[in-house]
């Protein structure tokens, strides 16, 4: 909850410095004009890449968050999974992935070395019984289960992290005993609910009325949603590092602003349908994109930037190179 | 961390990961072949009274083989979901009850060919010796069948070994597990060494199959001697 207001106030702060650099540069103020439309901006070649930052919150809050069987949401359990959520920053959830992603180091041991670098479970004591956390079935949501598992085990439950698989496997699990607790994606689970229950709640772009949403949704099935971390794991836009600097862009209403006349941008072939991808940076940022389809997050959305053939690409924000600008 | 570029570096053949996932690997290569063994098992254990059902009642034989075949071409993945509900996906239920399912029309298909191309002539001698029906069975019909039999449980080993990798949906495909994590993960060593571990379990396990039955079927070696 506090991120949101500190990217706001961050933004404020850089629209001022952009307004001032384009003034001494000779151009016009952010505001429209006739000169400033036709500024089509070109991408610099870089291997590195820069996450715009989402000031006026285009994606859904896909924060990280905790949730647990109603009937075992005991004190000692809510305490250790919510020191989990505080510890999880955007900077620690892609320094994990940059770990188990790119050095391939076991998601177990990653955990193990994140609970004690953070201290979790400090003071706190008095778990008991077995809890099953269950993971979906890849790297970063691995390690937040283990790392889930070895607090509630130094807090002295009997807890095990179990690969499950898809939400649509382990949600039903959950509600079944099958499974206790689950390091969860707030937006994607609340849309889950939703749509099981034919329920016309929709998570939102903010992550307090997402989690609160939630709550509705999940308090009637058994399940307590517990604090979101600030990390998330949602759609991000990317350019190289290099472009960031040369144009001076740490978000995307930067990029509006700078590149009045569009980029080119590259992404997931339904990019061009889904309101948060395209559509949304016309309508939020007011920014003008030509779509190439490459992939979702993958090999052919990197070397597409990389080599510049598109100024901005969709991945993911909690991909390892996933560093902001 | 001798050798670990190439985890980093995502190579194909990657020592490191080796030694870095070993215990990972040792577990799945077990669970691959418990869970594989178990359902096998099972298999033959449903497979020969439903085999002799079918023989001892001719009406019976084409409904339960066209059940049977009915049950083969459910998709495996619709499978699971299918059992989900009843059986739970934290355990490995849902699969080995689907591979007991998938094997079923493979054996006792097989064990009805077997026991069927006895010849009639040698049935008939067997009865005019005073063989009774279990000993006419036991005695005759089996092993005569054995050749067969031994055919259809190869392709069952085989093709359990292989559709059990299908488990790793629900995390419960032995080597299939780690075979959809590294294809989730896009991890090239994992993707490879789980590949080439399950083609070595299905060709080693052929190869024991094969010579059970040639422990089992001592008279086809002395003929051919």
């Amino acid at each position: 909850m506090r991120l949101p207001a500190m990217r706001r106030s961050a933004s404020v702060t850089l629209l001022l410095m952009l307004g001032t650099v384009m003034a001494a540069c000779g151009s016009s103020s952010p505001s429209k004009t006739a000169t400033a439309t036709n500024v089509v901006c070109t991408a610099k070649t870089g291997s590195t890449l820069a996450v715009l930052g989402d000031d006026k919150h285009l994606e859904d809050s896909d924060n990280i968050i905790p949730i647990v069987r109603t009937s075992v949401a005991q004190q000692p359990l809510i305490d250790a999974l919510n020191q989990v959520s505080a510890a999880l920053s955007q900077v620690a959830l892609v320094n994990l992935n940059v770990q188990v992603s790119d050095d391939r180091v076991d998601p177990t041991a990653a955990a193990t070395q994140f609970v004690s670098a953070h201290n979790l479970g400090q003071g706190l004591s008095g778990g008991s019984g077995s809890i099953t956390i269950a993971a979906q079935g890849f790297d970063e949501n691995e390690t937040l289960a283990d790392i889930a598992a070895d607090v509630l085990t130094k807090v002295g439950y009997t807890a095990t992290a179990k690969v499950v698989g898809e939400r649509e496997l382990y949600e039903p699990a959950l509600e079944a005993n099958q499974v206790q607790a689950v390091m969860d994606y707030a937006a994607s689970m609340t849309t889950y609910l939703a749509t099981k229950v034919n329920s016309t709640l929709m998570p939102s772009t903010q992550i307090a009325t997402t989690v609160t949403v939630l709550k509705q949704l999940a308090t009637p099935r058994g399940l307590t949603v517990l604090n979101a971390a600030a990390a998330t794991d949602e759609d991000a836009f990317a350019v190289t590092r290099a472009t960031a600097t040369a144009y001076g862009l740490k978000t995307l209403s930067d990029l509006a602003t700078k590149c009045p006349g569009g980029v080119t941008l590259g992404g997931p072939a339904n990019c061009p349908q889904r309101p948060e991808c395209q559509p949304g940076l016309l309508g939020t940022y007011k920014l003008k994109t030509t779509f190439t389809a490459l992939d979702e997050d993958g090999p052919l959305t990197r070397s597409a930037l990389n080599s510049g053939k598109v100024f901005l690409g969709v991945i993911f924000s909690s991909d390892p190179d996933a560093t902001p600008a | 961390m001798l050798g670990a570029n190439c985890l980093r570096a995502n190579s194909w053949v990657c020592g490191a990961y080796l030694s870095s996932r070993e215990g990972q690997i040792i577990h799945f290569t077990i669970q691959h072949l418990e869970l594989s063994g178990l359902s096998i098992g099972l298999g033959l254990v449903f497979a020969i009274p439903l085999s002799l059902l079918a023989l001892s009642r001719r009406w019976l034989r084409a409904s339960v083989l066209s059940l049977l075949g009915v049950i083969y071409t459910i998709p495996s993945l619709a499978l699971f979901v299918l059992l989900q509900p009843w059986l739970g996906v934290t355990h490995a239920t849902p699969v080995v009850v689907a591979l007991v399912a998938y094997s079923q029309l493979l054996l006792v298909r097989n064990f009805l060919v077997g026991l069927d191309e006895v010849p009639a002539e040698v049935i008939d001698a067997a009865r005019g010796m005073g063989y009774g029906p279990l000993a006419l069975l036991w005695r005759v019909r089996l092993p005569l069948a054995l050749p067969a039999i031994f055919a259809g449980l190869r392709v069952t080993t085989v093709s359990t070994i292989a559709l059990l990798t299908v488990g790793g949906v629900i995390n419960q495909g032995g080597l299939g597990s780690l075979l959809f994590q590294g294809f989730q993960d896009n991890f090239h060593a994992q993707v490879l060494v789980a590949s080439v571990l399950i083609v070595v379990l299905g060709i080693l396990a052929d190869v024991v199959v094969v010579g059970l039955q040639w422990l089992a079927t001592p008279w086809q070696r002395a003929g051919q001697a």
